[in-house]
């Protein structure tokens, strides 16, 4: 029997640093981290309709990587009725770890250092949900 | 008295390819540096997510979309939102044109993939001031 793989969706904000730090610990994940156990969720090519981004959210429990209080990724998510079994709210992470992003083009050392140990926990999940 | 319009740049925000990524920059290239006082962002997330902020900003100004290739999600989420899109510029055009600027990875652009987000950008800025000229002309 095939493993069971986890969905990883970030919210790919553009106004904030948080949504570049989100986008950047999902590609960490999924193509570094555990890429033979994951698959990336596209939420423009969910919400417009392509791809087999539905059914992948609809057949694997889902990682949600919000970037602030508007936890867009949750509410598209839920709309889309997938199977929601972690979050990560990246305002938390920073105030956990300490570490802050210089800007949303460019996340800077403390940035970098902040994506690492926030995609560790990703990973750690990401095993816990496909066993 | 009137107030200033602006152009709302709607970026693809897409994660699967590296034009997606191309798109991200080259709507921080026009919004940062290039047309700061012109323009403002609209957060593709945020327009799903039904954010009333963006919203209202989407359905109220023109709109220029920055697609990063041929499904054309931007513009389907923009059309959804009911924005009044006015121009739309896509990656995957401009990257025939030049290609030798292959971006590195969806990560990670790299120096060429970087450099095709600033010739985005350039054409976004150009398509700002245009659409700014005819809704001055036509007076909205």
């Amino acid at each position: 029997m095939a493993n069971k793989k986890v969905a990883i969706v970030a919210c790919t904000g553009m106004g904030k640093a948080l949504g570049t730090v989100a986008r950047q610990v999902a590609y960490k994940v999924v193509d570094e981290l555990r890429p033979e156990k994951t698959v990336l969720i596209c939420i423009p090519s969910l919400s417009a309709g392509v791809g087999e981004h539905k059914n992948l959210l609809q057949k694997y429990p889902s990682i949600i990587l919000d970037g602030c209080v508007e936890r867009c990724a949750t509410k598209i998510i839920s709309k889309n009725k997938g199977i929601m079994r972690a979050k990560v709210f990246m305002p938390q992470m920073i105030a956990k770890y300490g570490f802050k992003p210089q800007s949303r083009t460019d996340l800077g050392e403390e940035g970098e250092k902040l994506v690492s140990k926030i995609a560790e926990e990703v990973a750690t999940l990401v095993d816990q949900l496909s066993r | 008295m009137s107030i200033e319009k602006k152009v709302a740049v709607a970026v693809c925000t897409g994660m699967d390819q590296p034009l997606a990524t191309v798109s991200r920059y080259a709507g921080y290239h026009v919004l940062e540096k290039l047309r700061p006082d012109k323009t403002v962002l609209l957060c593709t997330p945020a327009l799903i997510g039904g954010v009333q902020e963006d919203v209202v900003f989407a359905k109220e100004n023109p709109v220029l979309v920055i697609d990063g290739c041929g499904e054309k999600c931007c513009k389907k989420i923009v059309d959804e939102a009911k924005g009044q899109i006015k121009a739309i510029i896509n990656v995957e055009d401009i990257l025939k044109v030049h290609k030798d600027l292959q971006p590195e990875s969806r990560a990670k652009l790299g120096p060429k993939g970087m450099k095709l987000a600033e010739i985005v950008g350039e054409l976004a800025a150009k398509k700002v001031d245009e659409i700014l000229a005819e809704a001055s002309k036509s007076g909205k």
